[in-house]
Formats: structure tokens, C-alpha cells, sequence
């Protein structure tokens, strides 16, 4: 019977968190469930105790059944509950502050002689039993000593971890993180038993899903893998580490992040030097160690949460020192690479300055400011930095070849003979966009502005944002030049799927390369390629309105399968030189992109994608004069390096944890986002 | 929300540990009295069901890559009669199967799913290890000496000849990862390979007889599905 209990324990449990079915429908269930459990064992019970003729014996009562008719109980039984720690934070700087002395406004101060911050930190909620005052944010995380001996409590999962200590590095070819310098840049820490080794991802997301005319906030979630199991195993979310998510409904600016980051440093500091834990193989508990290594996000997300200065900043690389005037450089030799210990010398000093003058002119000398993750004295700022391969090169540079280099989503000219040496004209009323949508962009764009006025830590002149939200204030604009003081370093957040950097309202002007008939002929392409079963198809309407924004994913495969069977094709049989010379700079993409999505790396292929990008690059300034070099087009300039250090960079990409974000967007919340529970509104 | 992915995640583990728990003892035996019940229920599968009978060349093929893997076993032709004590004779009987898990992909026969079915596979035919190409006609799997051995039956592509190479505009860019063979060849190859020499899947774009100049159909294969996967 205890079996049965926790079978529909399980069965309710799974229909509610993972099918996300209500309370209400889940407990509608269980009372299914019971009814039909129950008459079941009535008849089991019957049959089996059926008298004979001969010896005929009454049977005896049934004994009572007792499951669950509440899902809350059916998850209290599972003990699957984690132990989330609850704070209480300034909805504006995100201040930590104890319930027992929490005072009525904020009173932190961003530098010794700023002023307070002054937020009210309570409110009045209404409740069961009247208005009751509560504080009016709260931030949650996850204990991760009790995650970890969660994780560490499971058969089986320590011997995966052990493969990671007894694995023999290849010397000439890297399949996994395991066989890179990078893993050998903490010394023996990473080969050394009961060590363990995490990445650290973080990005923003609208928990109300991306919906147009819906509500539009913004959740941070900071989630980490273990780098210890094997690659396949590392992205589930039972073996997550999820460390918390910001308090909506905004995402914390770059100076706020450290208040969020810091409990969750905490934690990691104290673990670097150990902890006995619990496990599965060792029930009395041994010492366990945990380092973050490789820190992954989306440009925004990471250069926000490492301290660095954002992509239109003119120390806009985290890599080198190369300035924004020079971002179409590509001798790269010249580029004086970032060093770990001169950054963090940087961000100490900008956290020690006690003016936000001189923190001003320490950021603008140096491109730096202070993160949580420096206190990790073993990390390397800079080296320990993963550029983002799903937001770099694929919604980066593949996504802004089709849709503004080549201008695939424009409407195509019909004339067969077209010229394509014709001069760029401006973007006209019956122009249609590939997944751009001009009111979700005025939207975010109107929010980021209303969250930087009220955050004066961004600038106040619409100048900057009007390179991100062309469409909405294109008229306005006259310029693209970036402002050397480096006041542009806002912190602006564009919709979170699409190439940050993709903002140059020149790039609008591009009209399509293709002409109706090549475009029908990619159609076709897409349409009657025969693939296997577990590849996404992109849509065979390819530029058309109507099929929305493409996923990261399809853009990857529009690129590795699908146009490099047709494009070759239809520029082969022209005798244009552009048209040869469109192939070619096609071809040198490609290439790139089957080297930089490989799950295998050597020297040798990262020399050889470097030659093809600096190809690439110069034959994209030849073809496309007009449209000025992104800042991904430059960090993708250092591929080649982090090939070397990482290993495959597929292997660290935000693909898992992109995923994990669309699973927490399905999270359902009856649009309430500052969950307050009752053990906050009793004991206020 | 963030409570909810935690208990979710340790939910899937709950559900994964399944030696451990008493929840899923219990679906074990739910799941063994089901399976026993469908045996008890269902009609054995005959033998003689032509689909289990191998067809003389493939029995061959399957024969000759047994020796040269196994040469301990040496497996003697069915029809060598007599067979002296302890020989090992080679089955003809084999169950013809549909669809195979290879590094955590589908792979189905050609009739199935035609995605599925084209593949990219290591080949020694030519004495030296190559890559080739085709479709996954049918697919054997026998049990010998309480092994399973999987065999497939593949219809290799005839890739160009070097004169039409060189009208291909995929000759000298290799960086394409691109194949490019014959769509209806004359003389189609049936090779038997096991499921270890299989790279990946290939996709695949058949063009019209005078793509590139070339008289013949063409298909032109994607060979960069597997990305290098160890």
C-alpha cells in the first residue's frame, strides 16, 4: 500500500510541476485517481478472497486506503522540497536587509558620499485577514550545500563524477572541456577528487513569455551545471544548480547586479575551501570543494555580470584592448590582449572609490567595474569569460548576414536581371522584416527607458537607445558614431533572443541580394530537402512576415544544411562577379560556422577558422561597404583563442540553459511575480 | 518559480532513481506482470516468418564480417554440411528490425523514414578507410552466443566520376562538407556495415539532370550533421 501511496505521490506530483497542471485540476485528478484505485483493489480483493462451495469463508473487511487528495501533500511526501532562502531586498538598488531590522526606506548608499537611496521598503498588501504591511521585494536562492548533497545523495552520480578525475587528455584533438587548458587552469584543483567544477550562466527573461500584447517584466536567472558529469548528463534540470532569480519586474542595472550576486558568492567563496557534505557513497559526510570556472551569458548578460563595459562603449571588448573606432581592424596581432590581474586591479579600485565621479573616470579608463565574481580569487576575469557561441555567431553574425547583409525578409525585386551593384535605397512602406516586430521593440524600448530615468546610473539623452530601437525613433536619428567618453555604456536590454549588437538603423537600408526566383528557388530548398527526423525545419517562407523570429537552432541549420545545398546553385550559373564573389564570402561563413559549432577542436581547425573569418570579414566590407562592422563581428575575432582554451565551444554554448529558461517561463504564476508566503505576511 | 524548477528537478530525479525507491519496485512489478500478461496473451512470433530468414548475399556479407571480428568463433556456412561437434554455424534466422538507436540518434530503414535512413558511414572497402554514403535498406539483428550483433544493409551511393567533379562548384570547398552523388545509379552497391561505422545521418537535395552541367540526376548530400561527435 506505502508502494501505491507513493506512486500516485509521484504521478501527481509530475502532473503538476512538470505538466504544469493546477492545484485544482491536479487534486480533480487524484480523486480520479482514488476512485478508480479504489474500486480496483475492491475487486483484486474480492476475487482473490472468493469462498468455494466447499469451505465457503466470509471475506474479511478491506482495509482503508489512504492517498493523497491534495497535491501539496503528494510533493511534502516525495521530500522533494528544496531549501530556498528568502531575503528581503530594496526594489531599487536590491539591498540586502533582515525581516527583524528592516527600516521603512532604503538607507544603502552606492559610494561612501552618495546620497541614500531612499526607496520605501514596505507596502500594504491585502489578505485574508485585512490589509497587512510587508516588505515589498524579495529575493530568493538556493542553499547550495543542501543542493549538493542532494545531488551528491543520488546512486550512481558520483562515479560519473569520478570519470572527470580519471579521464586522459587527448594532445591533439579536444572533445570536451575536460581535454583543454582551461580546465588545467586551476592548477590540479579540477583533477583532484571530491573537487568539483561548475559554470556560471546568467540571463533575463519575461516570465510572462514573449507575448505581444502581454505583460512585459524581466526575471534574471543564475543557474549553474557541474562540469564534473558528462556533457549529455550536465544540462538536466535535476542535476541544475539553480542559484536564484532576480526579483522582477526589472532586471538589476550593472552597478545593482553585485547585491544579487553576492549571497550566491558567498556560498562559492566558503566552498572553494571546503565542505563536508553527505553523499551517497559516503553517508557520513566528506569534504567536497566547488569552483566556478567558465562565467556564460548572452554580450548583455555576461559583460553586466562580470564587471565589463557593454558592447557600444568604446572599451567595448572583454577580450583586448582594441577601441570601438577600431572595431573594423582585423590585424589582430596589433590587439593588446585584457589581462586578469590588471582588470581586477581596475574593479578594486572602482570599488574603493568613494565618489561616483571617480568611479566614472576609472570605468572610463579602463572599461571595468567591480563584480561579485572577483572575489573568487582563483577565477580569471577575462580568460574565464566564455563568449556566447548561440548569441555571438549564431543570432549574431548568421542571423545579420541574412537578414542585413543579404537582406533576406526585404521585399525581393522581381526582375530577374536586376542589378545588384544598385545603390542601397532607404526602407520603404511596403518593406517587410523577418522576425522583427516594430511594437515589441517600442514596447522595450519604452520600458528600458521609463527603468533607466528611474536609475540614474544610465544617460539621459535618447541618443543611444535610438541605435537599438531604429524603427520606433529612426527619424531622429542622424549619426552612428560612438561617443568616446564612454557614456554610452548603457545598460540596455533588447529583446533578449536577437543579436544585442544588431542595431544600426543603416543596416535597414539594405535591399535583398536575391531576386524573387532565387528566392523561390531557397524555398523550394527548404521545402524538399529530405532530413532526418530529429533536425527542425526551418520555414519554407523563409523572409515572409508571417513565420515569426527563427530560433537559434534553425538559424544554425539554415546555414550547415539547407543554403549550402541551393546557394551554390544560383550564383554559380550567373557570369555577375558579385554574384562569385557572394559565393565565396557564403562559402568562408560556413566554414566558420561548421568549425566554431564543432564538437571536436584542434589547433588546426581553429588556424583554419581564423583564416576563413578574416576572409569573410574582408569580403563583407568589399560586398556590403555601406554597413558598418558590428561589435559581434569583433569578438568573433577571438573564436580562434577560445577554441584553444575551452575546447569545443558548442560544449559551453547557452543552448541547455536558454532551454532552462523556457522551462521557468512556463512556470505558471497567475501573473503574480512577488510571491509573498504566509510565513512573511504572519510574522509582519 | 524558483522553488517550483528545484522541486521539479529533484522530481525527475526521484523518478530516475527508480532502483531506489519503493514507488518505482512497484512499477517494476506492475511493468513485469503487464509484460507478462502481453506473453501470455499475444501469439509467439513465428520463425518462419519470411521477414527472420536473411537473404543469401547478406547472410554471406554477415558471415565474412564475423570471421574477420570473431576469428575465435569462425562461424561455419549454414549449408557446410556436416558440421562437426561445437561448430559454430551462422544462423539464417534474423529479426528484421525498423528502426536503431546509434549515439542517441534514430536511424530507420529507407522505407520507414527516408531522412532517417541516409547516412554517412566508414567504409574499407577500398583497403583504405573512406567515407561513404546511402540509404539504410534494411536492418538484422541476431544473437550469437548470447551477444546481440546488429547488421545494417546499406545502398551506397555512386559518388561523381572526376570528370563531372570538376563541373561541381563543391569541388575544392571542402569547408561545405558537402557529397554530391548520382541519384538513380544503374549499379546500385548493397554493402552490409555495423552500426559502429556510421558517422551520422546525411541530408540530402536531389537536382534535376543539368544541375552544374552534369547529364545525370543529381543528390546532393550534407555530411556535417555529426559535427564531429566522439
Amino acid at each position: 500500500m506505502q508502494a501505491l501511496f507513493m506512486l500516485v505521490c509521484t504521478l501527481a506530483a509530475w502532473l503538476h510541476l512538470a505538466c504544469g497542471l493546477s492545484l485544482v485540476a491536479t487534486a480533480r485528478c487524484l480523486k480520479f485517481i482514488n476512485i478508480i484505485v479504489c474500486t480496483a483493489v475492491e475487486l483484486g480483493y474480492l476475487l482473490a478472497q472468493r469462498p468455494s462451495l466447499s469451505s465457503p469463508i466470509p471475506p474479511p473487511s478491506i482495509p482503508p486506503l489512504s492517498l493523497p487528495t491534495d497535491v501539496r501533500k503528494a510533493i511534502s511526501a516525495l521530500s522533494v522540497e528544496p531549501n530556498i532562502m528568502r531575503s528581503i531586498c530594496c526594489p531599487k538598488c536590491l539591498a540586502k536587509y533582515d525581516l527583524d531590522s528592516l527600516p521603512q526606506v532604503c538607507l544603502r548608499r552606492e559610494t561612501p558620499r552618495s546620497k541614500v537611496c531612499g526607496e520605501k521598503l514596505w507596502t500594504t498588501r491585502s489578505t485574508r485577514g485585512g490589509p497587512r504591511t510587508v516588505p515589498r521585494r524579495l529575493y530568493c536562492t538556493q542553499d547550495f550545500e543542501s543542493w549538493l548533497e542532494y545531488l551528491l545523495s543520488r546512486p550512481g552520480i558520483e562515479d560519473l563524477i569520478n570519470k572527470s578525475y580519471e579521464h586522459q587528455p587527448s594532445h591533439d584533438i579536444m572533445h570536451s572541456i575536460w581535454d583543454s587548458p582551461a580546465w588545467k587552469s586551476l592548477g590540479n584543483y579540477t583533477t583532484t577528487p571530491h573537487n568539483l567544477t561548475f559554470s556560471y550562466y546568467i540571463d533575463w527573461f519575461n516570465p510572462f513569455t514573449n507575448k505581444i500584447a502581454g505583460k512585459t517584466a524581466s526575471c534574471g536567472a543564475i543557474m549553474m551545471f557541474c562540469l564534473n558529469l558528462p556533457h549529455e548528463l550536465q544540462r538536466l534540470p535535476e542535476n541544475t544548480f539553480f542559484a536564484g532569480i532576480t526579483p522582477p519586474p526589472k532586471e538589476p542595472t550593472s552597478t545593482t547586479i553585485t547585491a544579487i550576486t553576492d549571497p550566491i558568492i558567498d556560498q562559492f567563496e566558503a566552498m572553494w575551501h571546503g565542505r563536508v557534505i553527505r553523499t551517497y557513497r559516503h553517508p557520513g559526510g566528506i569534504r567536497k570543494r566547488a569552483a566556478i570556472l567558465p562565467g556564460i551569458g548572452d554580450l548583455l548578460a555576461i559583460r553586466k555580470a562580470m564587471g565589463f563595459a557593454a558592447v557600444r562603449s568604446h572599451n567595448f571588448c572583454s577580450f583586448c584592448k582594441l577601441r570601438y573606432s577600431e572595431i573594423g581592424s582585423l590585424d589582430y596581432a596589433k590587439w593588446q590582449p585584457r589581462v586578469g590581474l590588471e582588470v581586477l586591479q581596475a574593479a578594486l579600485e572602482w570599488k574603493e572609490a568613494t565618489t561616483k565621479k571617480t568611479r566614472k573616470e576609472i570605468f572610463d579608463k579602463h572599461g571595468v567595474r567591480w563584480s561579485s565574481l572577483n572575489r573568487l580569487a582563483y577565477r580569471d576575469p577575462v580568460r574565464h569569460t566564455v563568449l556566447g557561441l548561440m548569441h555571438n555567431w549564431i543570432e549574431g553574425i548568421l542571423q545579420h548576414h541574412v537578414r542585413v547583409r543579404w537582406g533576406i525578409g526585404i521585399v525581393p525585386p522581381v526582375d530577374e536581371d536586376v542589378d545588384d551593384n544598385r545603390p542601397s535605397s532607404p526602407m520603404s512602406d511596403t518593406t517587410e522584416y523577418l522576425d522583427i516586430d516594430s511594437e515589441i521593440i517600442n514596447e522595450e524600448v519604452q520600458s528600458i527607458w521609463e527603468e533607466s530615468q528611474s536609475h540614474i546610473d544610465t544617460p539621459s539623452h535618447l541618443r543611444r537607445l535610438r541605435s537599438e530601437a531604429f524603427i520606433h525613433i529612426n527619424a531622429e536619428s542622424n549619426d552612428v558614431e560612438v561617443d568616446s567618453d564612454g557614456d554610452n555604456d548603457a545598460d540596455f536590454q533588447p529583446d533578449d533572443e536577437s543579436d544585442e549588437d544588431d542595431g544600426d538603423e543603416n543596416a535597414w537600408n539594405a535591399t535583398c541580394v536575391f531576386t524573387a526566383s532565387q528566392l523561390s528557388k531557397i524555398h523550394a530548398c527548404l521545402s524538399d530537402t529530405v532530413i532526418p527526423g530529429w533536425i527542425e525545419r526551418p520555414p519554407t517562407n523563409l523572409g515572409a512576415k508571417s513565420h515569426g523570429k527563427l530560433k537559434a537552432d534553425q538559424w544554425f541549420t539554415l546555414f550547415t544544411i539547407f543554403l549550402p545545398l541551393i546557394i551554390p546553385e544560383i550564383w554559380l550559373v550567373s557570369s555577375n562577379k558579385r554574384h562569385a564573389a557572394l559565393l565565396e564570402n557564403f562559402y568562408d561563413l560556413v566554414t566558420c560556422t561548421n568549425i566554431v559549432c564543432s564538437y571536436a577542436i584542434t589547433e588546426a581547425s581553429a588556424d583554419a577558422y581564423r583564416d576563413h573569418y578574416i576572409k569573410y570579414r574582408r569580403s563583407l566590407d568589399q560586398l556590403f561597404p555601406n554597413i558598418p562592422t558590428r561589435p559581434n563581428h569583433h569578438y568573433a575575432m577571438h573564436n580562434p583563442e577560445l577554441m584553444k582554451f575551452w575546447g569545443p565551444l558548442i560544449k559551453l554554448s547557452e543552448f541547455p540553459y536558454e532551454q532552462h529558461n523556457g522551462r521557468l517561463q512556463k512556470i505558471k504564476t497567475n501573473s503574480h511575480l512577488c510571491a509573498y508566503n504566509s510565513f512573511l505576511l504572519l510574522s509582519v | 518559480m524558483l522553488r517550483q524548477i528545484c522541486r521539479r528537478g529533484r522530481l525527475m530525479a526521484f523518478m530516475c532513481d527508480s532502483s531506489s525507491t519503493a514507488a518505482s519496485t512497484a512499477v517494476s512489478s506492475i511493468a513485469n506482470a503487464i509484460q507478462t500478461l502481453i506473453q501470455n496473451v499475444l501469439p509467439p512470433k513465428s520463425m518462419d516468418d519470411s521477414n527472420s530468414i536473411l537473404p543469401l548475399e547478406v547472410y554471406d556479407e554477415i558471415r565474412s564480417i564475423l570471421n574477420v571480428e570473431l576469428p575465435s568463433m569462425q562461424f561455419r556456412h549454414f549449408k557446410d554440411f556436416p558440421h562437426p561437434d561445437s561448430a559454430h554455424v551462422l544462423p539464417r534466422q534474423a529479426t528484421s528490425i525498423q528502426h536503431i538507436k546509434i549515439k542517441g540518434r534514430d536511424y530507420s530503414t529507407f522505407k520507414q523514414h527516408q531522412g532517417n535512413s541516409s547516412i554517412g558511414y566508414y567504409s574499407s572497402a577500398s583497403g583504405e578507410i573512406e567515407i561513404s554514403a546511402g540509404f539504410i535498406d534494411t536492418i538484422w539483428s541476431q544473437t550469437l552466443d548470447g551477444v546481440a550483433q546488429t547488421f545494417l544493409v546499406v545502398f551506397r551511393h555512386q559518388f561523381l566520376s572526376s570528370e563531372d567533379n570538376q563541373r561541381s562548384p563543391y569541388q575544392g570547398r571542402n569547408g561545405f562538407q558537402v557529397e554530391i552523388a548520382y541519384t538513380n545509379s544503374s549499379s546500385v552497391h548493397q554493402v552490409v556495415i555495423r552500426p559502429n561505422q556510421v558517422i551520422g545521418h546525411m541530408a540530402y537535395y536531389e537536382r534535376p539532370p543539368g544541375t552544374f552541367g552534369i547529364r545525370r540526376g543529381i543528390t546532393i548530400l550534407i555530411n556535417s550533421l555529426h559535427r564531429n561527435r566522439e
